[in-house]
């Protein structure tokens, strides 16, 4: 116990030293905190968005890692529902009135689109 | 830049302390609590009042969740609580804690020993939590998320937890955690998630100093210190951000104030207002997490039994235990209530939906079958793991073997039945879902913690019994 505290005492030394945004860097990653803050520069605080995950957002936790860092903004989930094109949870279409949707872009890193630009991306990829 | 921090940090630390030292001064059951147990009551008192305070005016009142609001919050019980103290002062009445420390050189080498690991340990975890952001899985899936979403819409009834296509997991999961989220942001008017894992971690100093008290009051000074010693050696606790003080989890906070409850419960001769303060804990832990519901009726449960059994003896504390038993189960069905109310209009999804699915049949044919005992080699990994629990599960069998406490004797029973209900839970729960062995990876560590009051109390009665045994008395004498 005296040497991990010892260790997590000076890892937070080190630590001390990076600004907020420099430790969100070094904890998850140059490129997806540099693509979540350009989400978040454009979309509005109290804005709903539909989020397109990739395939194993399960597993990788790709979606709420995102939901939480985008938060308050909310999100919808749609999915590829064979043939059926992107649905809600509960098979029906997403709503109308959702102007934005957050994607996996070539990098993997998310970025914000309006919604026919990205329902258009998708169909381009093959997914619907 | 990071004086700062530190600073909002001590703010949002000093609201829920103020609140929490308020009640306990406000409080006649606490007059003769020592300051360890004092500081550690006062931490998940007041986590548990402000929580429940904001969780009550939201959604009855309608009251936007604000600043105004939480000074509103901490107000009330800081003022209560200075009043009752000046007025102890002028009439003379504050009597001096009641628990004679452990005396001998040894004992002031274990307490001074026990202080300067509490301290290392406790500010390990502070300062990791002042530098390092979020980065635990349930933290930022559910706690977090939720604050921010109900922080942003000012209620706990917001839009985004009722719309049914809205992405939220486990939107119908209690909110007492997010709103001493919110109340801590709110205080220091910052939405630094720095200040969120403070608050998080500062559960772990009250829990050693809450089993400290418990050990106190069931085994005496030296068993508790003892005890309070072995809280410290298991590295999981404070180090895990996966369920522990380093992440934002809400299984410490539910083992603290389920632990504090049942300790008020089961005093001896417990007065009104230990009745209240356990009523106060015990709603909290109803509202910190579906696992509070059978853990608080098992305390509840477990408070009018021993009320009836010193009715039936007519013993003299047979009046004062129905009457804590008595406010402790009002305020838990007020908070039930709450739940219940504020729940209805949220439609689940993205959760396990275990109640869905959940029939007695077939829970009755699960447990019976060999599904959860599937899960006993990844349950003994976990915590025979000198990583996760370091000797604890290996020392407290060989203690208990060498010196059982008596289960005739008050509290052993009460504790073994408090300590044993997490762990049905688990069991049961294993039994019901298919990916059993997963589930049991990453639940059971948490479930173990949520009893750990009860398991280190206990403990406690053994480490007491071992004190007490011929061969160690005499080497005590000896020295």
């Amino acid at each position: 116990m005296i040497y991990r505290s010892g260790a997590l005492l000076s890892s937070a030394g080190r630590w001390a030293r990076l600004t907020p945004a420099e430790a969100r860097r070094r904890a998850f990653g140059v490129a997806y905190v540099d693509a979540v803050e350009a989400i978040r520069r454009e979309l509005p605080e109290d804005a709903w968005y539909l989020i397109v995950p990739p395939k194993d957002f399960e597993e990788t936790g790709w979606a709420v890692w995102l939901r939480h860092d985008l938060a308050p903004r909310r999100p919808i989930l749609i999915e590829s529902r064979a043939g059926r094109g992107f649905r809600t949870l509960y098979g029906t279409a997403p709503p109308k009135w959702v102007r934005w949707a957050v994607l996996p872009g070539d990098n993997g890193m998310p970025v914000l689109l309006a919604r026919e630009e990205a329902l258009a991306r998708l169909r381009a990829r093959g997914e619907r | 830049m990071m004086a700062g921090i530190v600073a909002e940090a001590f703010a949002a630390v000093s609201l829920f302390l103020g609140a929490g030292l308020g009640l306990t001064l406000c409080l006649p059951g606490f007059a003769r609590t020592g300051l360890a147990g004092r500081l550690g009551f006062a931490w998940v008192l007041g986590v548990a009042w402000i929580g429940l305070f904001l969780y009550a005016a939201s959604h009855f009142a309608r009251v936007p969740l604000d600043g105004p609001l939480v000074f509103l919050a901490a107000f009330l019980p800081l003022a209560s609580g200075l009043a009752a103290g000046v007025r102890l002062l002028v009439l003379r009445r504050w009597s001096a804690p009641a628990p004679r420390p452990a005396r001998g050189p040894l004992w002031i080498i274990v307490w001074v020993g026990l202080a300067l690991l509490a301290v290392l340990v406790s500010s390990a975890v502070l300062a990791s939590a002042l530098t390092h952001p979020l980065e635990d899985w349930d933290g930022r899936m559910t706690w977090t998320a939720q604050a921010m979403f109900v922080r942003d819409a000012g209620t706990v009834d917001a839009e985004v937890l009722r719309f049914p296509k809205s992405f939220i997991s486990h939107p119908r999961y209690p909110l007492l955690m997010p709103l001493a989220q919110i109340a801590a942001l709110e205080a220091v008017g910052s939405g630094d998630e720095r200040i969120v894992r403070t608050v998080y971690a500062m559960f772990f100093p009250a829990l050693v100093l809450l089993v400290l008290e418990a050990g106190r009051r069931w085994a005496g000074s030296r068993a508790g210190l003892l005890t309070a010693l072995a809280l410290l050696t298991v590295p999981w606790i404070p180090f895990d951000p996966e369920g522990g003080a380093a992440g934002a989890y809400s299984d410490l906070p539910l083992a603290c104030f389920f632990g504090g409850g049942l300790l008020l419960l089961l005093r001896g001769r417990p007065r009104a207002s230990d009745g209240a303060a356990a009523g106060l804990l015990l709603a909290a832990a109803l509202l910190t997490k579906n696992e509070g519901l059978p853990e608080v009726l098992i305390a509840l449960a477990l408070a009018v039994l021993s009320a009836g059994i010193a009715l039936v003896r007519r013993r003299r504390s047979g009046r004062p235990r129905l009457l804590a038993a008595a406010l402790a189960c009002g305020l838990c069905l007020g908070a039930f209530g709450l739940l219940v109310s504020w729940r209805s209009p949220i439609p689940n999804r993205y959760d396990e939906s275990y109640f869905e699915t959940f029939s007695i049949a077939s829970f009755a044919r699960n447990l019976a079958s060999a599904r959860p005992f599937t899960t006993i080699p990844v349950i003994a990994r976990r915590m025979y793991s000198p990583e996760l629990w370091g000797l604890f599960w290996w020392l407290a069998p060989v203690l208990f073997v060498a010196a059982a406490p008596s289960f005739r004797r008050p509290p052993t029973a009460f504790l073994a039945v408090a300590a044993a209900v997490p762990l049905l839970a688990a069991w049961s729960a294993y039994a019901q879902v298919p990916a059993a062995v997963y589930y049991a990876t990453v639940t059971w560590n948490r479930l173990l913690l949520q009893g750990c009051v009860p398991v280190l109390g206990l403990l406690a009665l053994g480490v007491r019994r071992l004190l007490s045994l011929k061969p160690w008395r005499s080497w005590r004498i000896s020295r």
